[in-house]
């Protein structure tokens, strides 16, 4: 049962009139988009539903998990249809339980929701497609951090200039020599 | 052209408009006569630009304290306080209006900044880097006193006159801590502004001193431990107010300010490289003008809406001024340490792989990936949205920890070896001595954990690692006081050391209080009902709803549920503000424990008074983060506030010493 | 420590020091493309384009079933509403106006109740609006999420085929809706 409905409306390009631009605010749970009409809430409030059938606990387990992987599709605020309290996500709390009942795989059930609502709902992006560059390059990083870090580890001697010498093998700078006239040959 | 001044329409606005003119007045010049003295090295000039710092930091002092006195006294004759203050409000409340909105945190940005740059501007020394290291502050001020002087300022001219103004955000009226997370971020985004400065300077110059170092690492420790207050702030805030138990949700905004975190953290290591050894001056350069940048994107982020929603910013001026400032900074910026850094050469022979060093420069390198990480999921969306021009992809929690995981039980792992190891070179056997015991203890501290039913992999390798790193700390600590004494005379000529050691403690602690509530968090739904004859159980507690209540409080309504738990009286609240009806903030009541929290918060209230749906959280060690986040500061202030005077320098002699 | 010495080892090659700024630029030029291009396809579009309009068997609030599958062969005007919304009520002038231009094989409109709370509402707007088409009920919000639906108003373009052409989400003017009109071939008002 929800009391706030994270805006049942789409707003009429009118958004900027959320409350404010505070960094934090911006993912308050169940503040509305200037929607005209939200149903007040305790006009709105009646008799709690009923409790959903219970799953056995590996299937609850299941629906879970990927609950919170599909995000709200109308809150502003990024979270999960797990957390959030719009009746669309209830809806499609409803809808998660009742196809794992069903039998459907996860991907199934993510793909089922991913063609309604588009890849936006999808908040563990499959590791396909255009999302490899989102998963392979935090690895290629990792990768290729890894190699740089070992070969200037690994680069013993070669690099190591005579003391002294750092400093002038920079480019010529006229302003530099100055500066350094003025304060006494580069003792900083 | 903006309508800036009207003095028919209000005396205090129009003073305050005139102190940030002023201002923006003072920071050009400032600008100028740092860059004209900079070129040509003329000390007099120099001094001026020094001085109009000052004249900044009073005439933006004069602007806020202009803003409080017209948001104290109900002044709706001035914009800001029209639109986002109004009388019925706590005293408290108006206090925190000053930077409850964009304006007034963009005032308050540039005041802290002018703060900071007139402290910069006593300390500094008569070298070479003083012009250029004022000038780069300047650069700041000129964007955030501009902006606030213009386009976003607080005091532009109302439209008419109202009896009452529309009120604060109701979000920053339902738990204090909003107050003070936002001046905590600030600080530490604003703080890390110093240290870009002295990069800049360096940049420019080609030069770096032993004074370099100490300041920017001075500097860097102050900017960081207040990023580390802000942030675990900021996730206690939404804890206390957002009803859903959790405190971290990898959302754009909290990633915005982890990304300078990480990259502060990864400088603060790889600096005492540069400080015992010599070494890594370009790469600490560049660690600062990143994460200076990172700040900036941050900020841009958040305040354009470009990340979470397209349309949530559509035409604002603001927007599109910060992009240009990030333009700017992040090329030029970028421009200049790519082309300058590799003039700042390190004189010393490059470390051995095992080594304190080492540890160092491996613990970097998981800090970059992990930022880069937390910055590419931040932005797909934005990159997907550039290319499909629609908005079709998410990034959640779910990608983020399956990187974070994995690269933060490998952080602590380096955080246990990187004490433990001595500068230049490991001898391998005595290294396997010293781990012996740590690893032990890691094992021992996993297996009990196991024997105590915890299955969860993560866990257990956060308990392992915890315990491996306290116990490494420990013995190193108990060494030291024998070799020394005592424990008291090792500290005392040690408070970095051990100030870096209690920093760590507070990570290990933390780092438990994250793994099992994250693990075991367990969550129940239900709806009480006031007559019910038998308890409800929920998470083996229960349950008996013992009175709804509503409660008028001038600027807003409270729904509170009395539920008692297992005996225990709680009141959780739902609450409603004058300036939002309909919409309500859960007010959870949370009784901290040591071992865990009980959390409960009410999800709808039944009109007529019978019944209330609530939802129990239970969530293990949960008060563990913020304890370790404390101990995490007393470390950091603990290297701070003994002087850093360098002890005898492990420059080894043939060497230079890291001076040019 | 001034004496220059003319020996340059290792000399940083071009790219990089021309890389990072590229990179950075790049960023920039992205997240100023995003910020600054007005959003396009906010409104309109969605993943359903395309694709075969699912299938609905839902009763009407006169108790007359009603089926997608019946109406093969007609272009379909699907408008997910609810009373309580207020661009809902903005735009159903233009769906009166709409419904009596529409000859026996033109388009048939059809409007699905989405989280309507109280059916009493939805037959007041009815008769306020004098609406002549069927108004469904979608019990579950079944058919709302097979459209993909997560805010209301959102109307649905099916051209004679039964194919999806064109999604409007957001209160429709009279532009949009004939914009969606003409994708499905049916002249606008």
């Amino acid at each position: 049962m929800t009391q706030v409905r994270d805006s049942g409306v789409w707003g009429t390009g009118e958004r900027s009139n959320r409350l404010t631009v505070k960094p934090s605010d911006r993912r308050r749970r169940g503040v509305l988009p200037a929607a005209f009409c939200l149903l007040l809430s305790f006009a709105h409030a009646s008799a709690p539903t009923t409790p959903p059938a219970t799953l056995p606990p590996a299937q609850e387990q299941r629906a879970v998990a990927i609950q919170r992987n599909l995000r709200c599709p109308l809150c502003d605020t990024g979270e999960s249809i797990a957390e959030s309290r719009s009746d669309i996500s209830i809806k499609m709390r409803e809808s998660v339980r009742e196809q794992i009942v069903d039998g459907r795989s996860d991907s199934e059930i993510y793909t089922f929701f991913s063609v309604r609502y588009g890849n936006f709902v999808l908040l563990d992006p499959p590791k396909t497609g255009r999302n490899l560059l989102l998963w392979g390059a935090p690895l290629l990083a990792l990768g290729g951090g890894g190699v740089a870090l070992w070969a200037f580890l690994r680069r013993k001697g070669t690099a190591a200039a005579p003391a002294g010498a750092a400093q002038d093998a920079e480019p010529y700078d006229s302003y530099l020599d100055q500066v350094r006239r003025d304060t006494g040959g580069g003792q900083g | 052209m903006l309508n800036l001044i009207s003095f028919t329409s209000s005396a205090l606005g129009s003073l305050g408009q005139i102190a940030l003119l002023g201002a923006l007045a003072f920071t050009l010049a400032g600008l100028t006569l740092a860059v004209v003295g900079g070129i040509r090295a003329d000390a007099r000039v120099v001094e001026a630009a020094r001085r109009a710092t000052w004249a900044v930091f009073a005439l933006v002092t004069l602007g806020i304290l202009v803003l409080m006195v017209a948001l104290l006294k109900d002044d709706f004759t001035v914009r800001y306080v029209a639109e986002h203050s109004m009388r019925s409000s706590p005293t408290w409340i108006k206090v925190t209006s000053l930077w409850g909105a964009l304006e007034g945190s963009i005032l308050l940005w540039a005041w802290l900044l002018a703060g900071f740059a007139f402290i910069l501007s006593l300390t500094l020394r008569r070298d070479a880097l003083r012009p250029w290291a004022l000038g780069t502050m300047f650069v700041s001020l000129l964007f955030f006193v501009g902006l606030c002087a213009t386009v976003a300022s607080p005091f532009t001219p109302v439209s008419a006159l109202v009896a009452d103004g529309n009120g604060p955000n109701p979000a920053l009226q339902n738990h204090w801590m909003m107050a003070v997370h936002p001046v905590l971020l600030y600080l530490g985004f604003v703080g890390l502004s110093v240290p870009f400065a002295y990069a800049v300077a360096a940049l420019v110059t080609g030069r770096l001193s032993d004074h370099w170092v100490v300041v920017t690492r001075r500097w860097t420790l102050v900017a960081w431990t207040f990023l580390t207050a802000a942030i675990v702030a900021g996730g206690w805030w939404s804890y206390e107010t957002l009803g859903w138990g959790g405190y971290w949700a990898w959302d754009p905004v909290e990633n915005a300010s982890f990304i300078p975190w990480l990259l502060t953290t990864a400088f603060l290591h790889s600096i005492q490289i540069q400080e015992k050894r010599g070494l890594m001056r370009s790469w600490n350069v560049w660690l600062i003008v990143l994460a200076y940048s990172s700040t900036v994107l941050g900020t841009f982020l958040n305040r354009s809406g470009i990340v979470q929603s397209v349309h949530a910013f559509a035409g604002g001026p603001v927007g599109p001024v910060f992009l240009g400032f990030l333009a700017f900074l992040l090329i030029v910026g970028i421009g200049l340490a790519a082309w300058r850094a590799p003039a700042l050469r390190d004189e010393a022979e490059v470390p051995a792989p095992v080594s304190r060093e080492g540890a160092f420069l491996a613990g970097n390198w998981l800090f970059l990936v992990f930022a880069f990480m937390v910055l590419l999921g931040t932005l797909f969306p934005t990159f997907v949205e550039a290319v499909q021009g629609r908005r079709d992809a998410s990034v959640g929690p779910a990608f983020y920890n399956a990187f974070a995981i994995p690269l933060g039980l490998g952080l602590m792992l380096l955080m246990g070896v990187g004490p433990l190891l001595p500068w230049r070179r490991a001898d391998g056997q005595s290294l396997m001595r010293a781990l012996v015991p740590l690893l032990a203890s890691g094992v021992g501290a996993a297996v009990i954990a196991f024997a105590f039913g915890i299955r969860a992999p993560g866990v257990l390798a956060t308990v392992a690692l915890a315990a491996y790193n306290i116990v490494g700390l420990f013995l190193l600590t108990a060494r030291a006081a024998r070799a020394a004494g005592g424990l008291g005379k090792t500290l005392q000529a040690q408070p970095r050391r051990y100030g870096a050691y209690t920093a760590h403690i507070g990570l290990a602690v933390l780092a438990l209080g994250l793994a099992f509530s994250g693990a075991y968090r367990q969550d129940a739904q239900a709806t009480l009902n006031l007559r019910a004859a038998t308890p409800t159980t929920l998470l083996r507690e229960q349950l008996a709803l013992t009175g709804l209540r509503q409660e008028d409080r001038g600027f807003g309504t409270s729904a509170i549920a009395s539920v008692s738990i297992d005996g225990k009286p709680f009141e959780a609240r739902l609450n409603t503000y004058v300036q939002a009806p309909g919409t309500l903030f859960p007010a959870p009541a949370v009784r901290y424990g040591a071992l865990g929290d009980t959390y409960l918060v009410v999800t709808s209230i039944d009109p007529k008074g019978q019944w209330a749906s609530i939802r129990l959280i239970e969530s293990p060690l949960v008060s563990w983060i913020w304890w370790g986040t404390l101990i995490i500061c007393l470390g950091a202030g603990l290297t701070l506030v003994s002087p850093a005077r360098p002890q005898a320098r492990t420059v080894p002699t043939g060497l230079a010493p890291a001076t040019d | 420590m001034t004496n220059p010495a003319p020996s340059k080892p290792n000399p940083t090659p071009v790219w990089r020091r021309v890389l990072p700024p590229l990179i950075a630029a790049a960023l920039v030029g992205v997240l100023g493309y995003t910020l600054l291009s007005p959003a396009k396809n906010v409104t309109t579009g969605g993943p359903l384009i395309g694709k075969a309009a699912p299938a609905f068997t839902l009763t009407s609030l006169d108790g007359v079933p009603v089926s997608l599958e019946g109406l093969k062969g007609r272009p379909v005007v699907l408008n997910f509403w609810a009373s309580w919304c207020g661009p809902c009520r903005e735009e159903a002038p233009l769906f009166r106006e709409l419904g009596s231009q529409q000859t026996a094989d033109g388009a048939a409109i059809i409007g699905i109740l989405f989280q309507e709370t109280k059916e009493q509402n939805a037959r007041d707007f009815i008769k306020e609006y004098a609406l002549a088409y069927p108004n469904l009920r979608d019990p579950g919000i079944n058919t709302g999420v097979d459209y993909g639906v997560s805010g209301i108003p959102e109307t649905v373009f099916i051209d004679r085929a039964g194919v999806v052409q064109f999604m409007d989400r957001g209160g429709l003017t009279r532009e949009r809706l004939n914009a969606g009109l003409e994708k499905i071939g049916v002249k606008g008002i």
